[in-house]
């Protein structure tokens, strides 16, 4: 889908981009990542042509960029930007609608697509619409952002660092959020970073690079496995491993068939009689399957009430999600002292476990454990 | 007892409205210490202290009134002190106006006479004071109810005075009276140039202003010299431009001097204003313009246009407040304007003749300043108002 | 809220192209005063901005638009040097001047034979030959001389004797306290002071004089009036009407010390030449105004604070120059 072909950019003696090749593929996300200075920005912004390069060639969808007027190429390319930008004299719902305006659409179709997006990008269309971005908090603002980026439906995201500028526990949810929403859109996404655990979390394929040049082009797994020389591995960080875990999901190594109790029935209904009498461990759960706790399965004694034996916990403090990574799985575990934890849907209804059995064989078993689609991301 | 810090909102201070209290004893010491209307034979003779109770029961209200402003100043708190300080300074002013028809109507009963009442010492300390407790009233977030109000209470007080045929006696009106049609002329003539001033200052002005943003040497160059024009004295202003205007055979006197003249003092505010409102535009707005396929001149149409406006409308006001009062010098060359009046009275020693070329440009200045300003909040984006007061 | 914006914006824009286009264009035509319409054509009348000149202007404009011109009122133009670059330069067309200006402030270069300034009818003659190379004409001047004299407190005189320029002098030198106020031009210029100073044989110290720096008489009368800075005498003018207000005398002239200021209307050679009628107009008004005429005139407009224009017209009527 983007193609760029031996592109170079020179500040007079200065060379910023040197000979830079790569393709993303349509539907994927490539991320740039590497140190300040090393020229990610700038070859964001020759995409778009708000940089116009010195040589090479620059292709989106087998158009050569410089074939079109910059505006036209740009109504096309969906941009954000780390500081936003939003126009402070504008509602947001105006905000988003800057490019369809600028393609002449009309007012209805318009307001329908505001309500949609604002919905898509977690934010209720109702609330929000009419506001000014100098009531919204960063991550809303961030949001609208994307939501604008998004307004004309383009092909193609252009995407500078928008998650920087906003605090830790905002840009955690603002990825989850980014993700769900490529899940759904499958843009192809050019995204520019210094944080490498961002780029482990949403890429397809990171490009790292240095100087200008491109060191490695591929995916985060092959990255932390097989760094092409030591200024990528020590650039991935130190921790990887733990980065690999970030890589799997909970879903995809988790047990299904794991003991439950029912406790409605009086508490002695075994659904699976083997492993309770093997492992003397029961998931207890409710008549609609919300995880309630476990028990050591006891049999209960007649003078012994039905509780005796059980450990009662608050799914939403002491279970993973399905789509949760196997680093927040095994966090999740060394944090709460146990030695597995149960998987639940955004209901509490129990769905499986994973024990650090899973975690190690992750580790140790390589690739046998990770999605084995050709774009192999996460959150897919 | 924990001190409170000085510059909390007035509004809602615990502490007494010291401001509001000095102008009431200001409009107290004016009616005790000063006359408030002096009686001159004719034109030209100094006048003599009238009683205060020339001007009737009016004038004991306005005391009453500068009084109650002053008891509210010092005890009352919070919005309901700020209404009852605008109600007194509207009061006061009303009042005011009404004593000194009825000293004129009572003092000088027989127009044909030229003795005349005018405007004494302690009237203009009373109005001195009378706006300073208005000024300290608004100070605090108040309805545009009242403040409307308050104005209109005065408008309609002049009104009544003006009709009831008092206010016509005093010595102003009377000046007034006796060339009306030659006082309409210049103030038609007045706000012809200032209009043209303006206009011309904003055609030039604001595509300069937008060009010195973008070009760092126009931006030097252009602000430097229309900081260097505001230097000059505007009389001598007038008198330079003869010799260009020689030059290129067009007469050194007349209203082509003039517009010139005022066109270029008007330049500094509306260049200056342009440039800092483009300026102050977030640059990330700017490049997110772009980015999304914004042509150079849709951002500056839609993005930094709106968020500059509202400072380029400042520009414009203090502009056309500043030209009204400069456009009163070119009646030295022959144009005309209100300053044909001050020129006049200064050449019979007529103080209310020069007063009946001074008050109507004030007025003038006042009125275009709140429309002006009026505009401004018009044309700014709620996004980007401050917050009201 | 975006249309509300750009409708703005657009009305503004053009609002102030207009006031810029009409602004410009107004002053050329109408500032100064409307014209009222007539069937014999245009004539443009200005004048000095003090009260007698505005008194002069409006007799000129009410006898011409009875005699069918139509006039625009563009009195009170500015001093003397503003109305008259007005008047070459063809922004007005006609207005009046007094006759000795035309020969000691006009054409100065030519040099003036004293004997000339003692006549009045010699005075307006040779001004009238002077300017016409200029293209300017003069019209019959009124008898009226407004020329420069030296007025004092009735009782300052009645106290000291004095009723003419010699006793004034032959106060001076022998001691008396003086302390005149009047223009810078009145102490510098040869044929003002000086000239009063040679004729009557007194010299004023710098600390006898109180110079301004506008010719204003009110202003000098005033002060001398109320005894301002010590002033007990004043620069005035012969015509001025506010002497009598002021409780103040006019020191006689018996040596003719002074030029002779006579009023007369200046036209510009084009119109005069054009309209020939406008001496026939404006003759029978000129001849009839006389001192005491002028005084009493310019005592209306300036201790009664009358309109010029009002005067003017009650006045014409009163001698049957203006139906």
């Amino acid at each position: 889908m983007i193609k760029l072909e031996n592109v170079t950019k020179r500040y007079g003696d200065k060379l910023v981009v040197d000979g830079l090749s790569l393709e993303v593929a349509e539907g994927e996300v490539c991320v740039l990542i590497g140190p300040s200075g090393c020229g990610k920005t700038t070859t964001l912004r020759m995409i778009n042509r708000l940089v116009e390069p010195t040589s090479g060639r620059i292709t989106v969808g087998d158009r050569d960029v410089r074939s079109a007027a910059p505006e036209e190429l740009r109504r096309g390319l969906g941009y954000a930007i780390q500081s936003v930008g939003l126009f402070p004299h504008l509602t947001v719902a105006a905000n988003i609608m800057t490019v369809p305006r600028l393609l002449g659409w009309e007012r209805s179709r318009m307001r329908a697509r505001v309500d949609e997006l604002l919905t898509l990008v977690g934010l209720a269309p109702d609330a929000y619409a009419t506001k000014y971005p100098r009531h919204l908090s960063g991550g809303e603002a961030q949001r609208v952002g994307v939501a604008r980026a998004l307004a004309a439906d383009p092909p193609v995201l252009l995407m500078d660092e928008p998650f920087g500028a906003v605090d830790p526990l905002n840009r955690e949810r603002l990825q989850g959020e980014f993700a769900r929403i490529q899940r759904d859109l499958r843009k192809t996404v050019v995204f520019v970073t210094h944080d490498v655990d961002e780029a482990i979390r949403l890429a397809d394929r990171i490009a790292v690079m240095k100087d200008g040049r491109l060191r490695q082009y591929d995916t985060p797994e092959r990255l932390l496995d097989h760094p092409a020389d030591k200024f990528v591995h020590d650039f991935m960080g130190a921790d990887r491993a733990l980065k690999r875990l970030g890589r799997v999901r909970v879903d995809t190594v988790m047990n299904t068939a794991v003991p439950r109790i029912d406790r409605s029935g009086g508490g002695a209904a075994l659904t699976s009689p083997a492993s309770c009498a093997v492992e003397r461990f029961a998931y207890v759960v409710d008549a609609a399957g919300v995880m309630e706790g476990w028990s050591d399965c006891r049999e209960p004694e007649s003078s012994e009430s039905p509780g005796s034996g059980v450990t009662l916990i608050d799914w939403r403090e002491a279970t993973v999600r399905p789509d949760d990574s196997l680093k927040e799985a095994l966090s999740h575990m060394l944090e709460l002292g146990f030695r597995r934890i149960a998987v639940t849907d955004d209901s509490g209804h129990l769905l499986g476990d994973v024990s650090l059995a899973e975690v190690e064989a992750a580790l140790t078993g390589g690739d046998s454990h990770v999605a084995t689609s050709p774009a192999g991301g996460l959150d897919r | 007892m924990v001190r409170e810090p000085d510059n909390i909102d007035p509004g809602v201070s615990h502490l007494a409205d010291r401001v509001g209290a000095t102008g009431a004893l200001i409009v107290l010491a004016g009616c005790a210490l000063l006359p408030l209307y002096a009686l001159r034979a004719n034109r030209i003779v100094p006048g003599i202290a009238q009683p205060i109770a020339a001007g009737g029961p009016a004038a004991w209200v306005l005391v009453l009134l500068a009084m109650v402003a002053l008891a509210a100043a010092l005890r009352a708190r919070g919005p309901s002190r700020a209404r009852l300080e605008l109600a007194c300074a509207a009061g006061m002013i009303a009042s005011l106006s009404w004593a000194l028809a009825y000293a004129a109507a009572n003092i000088t009963p027989d127009p044909a006479s030229p003795a005349r009442v005018s405007i004494g010492a302690g009237a203009w300390l009373a109005i001195a004071g009378a706006a300073a407790v208005w000024f300290a009233a608004t100070r605090s977030p108040m309805s545009r109810a009242c403040r409307v109000g308050a104005a209109a209470l005065v408008a309609v007080s002049w009104l009544a005075a003006g009709w009831w045929g008092g206010l016509a006696r005093l010595s102003i009106l009377r000046e007034y009276s006796s060339q009306s049609d030659a006082f309409w002329n210049e103030v038609g003539t007045h706000l012809t140039l200032v209009g043209a001033a303006l206009g011309l200052a904003i055609v030039i002005g604001v595509p300069l202003g937008i060009l010195a943003s973008r070009v760092l040497r126009v931006r030097r160059v252009t602000l430097s010299a229309v900081g260097l024009i505001q230097t000059i004295p505007s009389l001598a202003l007038l008198g330079l431009l003869v010799l260009p205007l020689a030059a290129l055979g067009l007469p050194g006197i007349g209203p082509l001097p003039a517009i010139i003249a005022l066109t270029l003092y008007a330049l500094l505010p509306i260049v200056r204003n342009t440039y800092l409102g483009l300026a102050q535009v977030d640059a990330s707005a700017i490049d997110a313009g772009l980015g999304m396929g914004m042509s150079r001149s849709q951002v500056l149409t839609r993005v930094e246009a709106p968020l500059a406006l509202p400072l380029v409308i400042e520009g414009v006001r203090a502009a056309a407040v500043m030209t009204i009062g400069i456009a009163a010098v070119v009646a030295f060359i022959g144009v005309g304007t209100l300053g044909v009046l001050i020129i006049t009275g200064l050449g019979y020693q007529a103080d209310d003749l020069i007063l009946l070329g001074a008050v109507p440009m004030v007025l003038m200045a006042v009125v275009a300043d709140a429309l002006l300003r009026a505009l401004g909040r018009f044309v700014t984006s709620p996004g980007i108002r401050e917050e009201a007061r | 809220m975006r249309k509300r914006w750009r409708s703005t914006v657009t009305a503004l824009a053009a609002l102030a192209l207009t006031l810029a286009l009409v602004g410009c264009a107004a002053p050329a035509g109408n500032a100064g005063g409307g014209a009222s319409s007539g069937t014999r054509g245009l004539i443009v009348v200005g004048s000095k901005i003090d009260g007698e000149g505005s008194i002069l202007g409006q007799m000129i404009i009410a006898v011409l638009r009875q005699g069918g011109f139509t006039v625009e009122d563009r009195t009170r133009t500015g001093a003397t040097d503003v109305v008259r670059k007005a008047l070459l330069s063809g922004q007005i067309d006609i207005y009046p001047e007094y006759t000795a200006n035309g020969l000691l402030v006009f054409n100065k270069s030519a040099s003036v034979d004293p004997a000339i300034l003692k006549d009045a009818q010699a005075t307006y003659a040779e001004a009238a030959r002077l300017d016409l190379p200029n293209g300017v004409v003069w019209l019959k001047p009124a008898p009226a001389n407004n020329t420069w004299a030296v007025a004092v407190p009735r009782a300052f005189a009645t106290a000291n004797g004095i009723v003419s320029m010699a006793d004034w002098a032959a106060y001076i030198n022998k001691g008396g306290t003086v302390k005149i106020v009047g223009s810078q031009e009145f102490f510098a210029s040869a044929a003002a002071m000086p000239a009063f100073e040679a004729a009557y044989g007194f010299k004023l110290t710098s600390g006898q004089i109180v110079a301004l720096a506008s010719g204003d008489t009110a202003a000098t009368e005033k002060a001398a009036s109320q005894g301002t800075s010590g002033a007990n005498a004043a620069m005035a003018y012969g015509t001025d009407g506010t002497i009598a207000a002021l409780d103040l005398v006019v020191l006689s002239d018996p040596k003719g010390a002074q030029p002779i200021y006579q009023p007369a209307p200046t036209v510009r050679k084009a119109i005069a030449d054009k309209y020939p009628e406008l001496a026939t107009l404006l003759d029978p008004v000129f001849e009839k105004l006389t001192l005491e005429t002028l005084q009493t005139l310019n005592g209306q407009v300036a201790v009664d604070g009358k309109d010029p224009k009002a005067v003017a017209t009650e006045w014409l009527t009163s001698q049957g120059l203006l139906k």
